[in-house]
């Protein structure tokens, strides 16, 4: 037991109380620490690189994808967006045609038989969206 | 090495994971909705049975099937508008578009609507051992919606309708373009440009019709009742069929000027032609779903 820690004397005597001793800390030794840094430090620099490579070469795809994927919906949204109402049927031509090489291109052709072929199949009745007949009063 | 292969076949997986559902999607509303549908229909005669028995005898076990059963269809006839909303909303948006702002306030209100049919069924399901009264007091909230729904319901596939026959009367007009320069190039090209003036007046007089389809969206399948939206939507229908009778008869001007063209003009079979092709063969093909 250490004496200087007790309780004060009830009698009430100035004993003064001893300052408490400084921490002591455990020192590794030289050699221990140059073990550790040894072994840790380059097996974790290794694998660290490594990791920062797949990082960066994930990272690299994943950017050019999105980029891809950004340059598709641009594309998109620009055909799209061609939604101008011409209140007369003389309307500016969609595609500049080389008319002076004296050849029809067969995408014409296909185009007329193929707008003529969607005039005729168009769906005006969308019955899979007919509005539901549903029992709107229910009370006995 | 395997690690790099593995980080590039990661993304593609991924981009492949995004887009197959963006595809399966469209099908898969109308089909909720079809099957909701039809669960709805399969129900509704039990629900009559079990109210009609409880009417005639008025035992306890009478009334507790009945409850149990109006309770269960009117979850059902929730999910049917939640699911049709839906359908209708995707149906707007994946359509031809000529009108974005109609689009985007139909949107809006099936959106809204959708979110409160959601609040609705659950405060259905939470209900434990629900009286009759209360269950009536439930129904009349969705019921007040009837009208509003309605005409919800009709400007939306008005507008889809409309979408499609626009689409189709710019695709003339863009063609009449193309026919226009190769007749212009013609020695003698008076009749070929009296066919052209033809499609074209056909096409506009199409979109007169499609115009005054659009009127009756606008002005008359706001206000209403059911009959009278349902009368609405049939002279919608009759105006937007008297449009496709004049885009096709456009159609057979140009392929009349089509026939004429070809004796006057070598027919080119480049690449860009049948890359040209293909994405009208794409667009047709989507027409054809919507």
């Amino acid at each position: 037991m250490n004496q200087d820690f007790t309780a004060p004397p009830m009698g009430g005597e100035n004993i003064p109380y001893r300052d408490l001793a400084a921490d002591q800390f455990a020192v590794a030794s030289k050699m221990n620490k140059s073990v550790l840094d040894n072994s840790s430090i380059n097996i974790s620099s290794k694998s660290n690189k490594n990791n920062i490579k797949y990082l960066i070469i994930a990272v690299i795809v994943i950017l050019f994808f999105i980029l891809i994927i950004l340059v598709v919906l641009v594309l998109k949204s620009n055909q799209n967006s061609v939604s101008n109402l011409q209140p007369t049927p003389t309307s500016t031509p969609e595609i500049i045609l080389d008319v002076n090489n004296s050849n029809l291109p067969q995408s014409v052709i296909m185009q007329v038989d193929q707008l003529n072929n969607d005039i005729k199949n168009v769906d005006l009745q969308e019955l899979d969206l007919t509005y539901p007949n549903l029992d709107w009063e229910i009370i006995y | 090495m395997k690690k790099i292969i593995q980080i590039l076949i990661l993304p593609i997986i991924c981009l492949l994971i995004i887009s197959i559902p963006r595809v399966v999607f469209a099908q898969r509303q109308i089909a909720d909705f079809t099957y909701q549908y039809q669960k709805y229909l399969q129900m509704y005669p039990n629900y009559e049975i079990k109210r009609d028995e409880f009417l005639d005898h008025k035992t306890l076990a009478s009334q507790n099937d009945a409850i149990s059963i109006t309770q269960a269809i009117m979850i059902q006839r929730a999910m049917v508008m939640k699911t049709y909303f839906l359908a209708l909303r995707y149906k707007l948006n994946t359509g031809p578009s000529f009108d974005a702002d109609t689009i985007s306030k139909l949107s809006f209100k099936l959106s809204d609507a959708d979110g409160w049919l959601q609040n609705h069924i659950e405060d259905l399901s939470k209900v434990k051992n629900p009286t009759l009264t209360q269950l009536f007091e439930i129904s009349n909230r969705f019921e007040k919606h009837k009208l509003e729904y309605s005409s919800l319901g009709y400007q939306s596939i008005a507008t889809i309708y409309i979408g499609k026959m626009y689409d189709l009367q710019q695709r003339i007009i863009a063609t009449d373009s193309i026919l226009s320069q190769y007749i212009s190039s013609l020695d003698d090209s008076s009749y070929l440009t009296n066919w052209l003036k033809d499609s074209k007046k056909s096409s506009y007089e199409a979109l007169l019709s499609i115009r005054r389809a659009e009127d009756i969206r606008d002005n008359k399948l706001k206000n209403g009742t059911d009959v009278q939206f349902i009368k609405q939507l049939n002279r919608i229908n009759d105006e937007l069929e008297n449009s496709k009778r004049l885009l096709l008869q456009s159609s057979g001007f140009q392929k009349e000027i089509i026939g004429e063209l070809k004796k006057n003009y070598k027919i080119d079979l480049d690449v860009n032609s049948n890359n040209i092709d293909n994405n009208e063969a794409t667009e047709s093909s989507n027409i054809n779903n919507l």
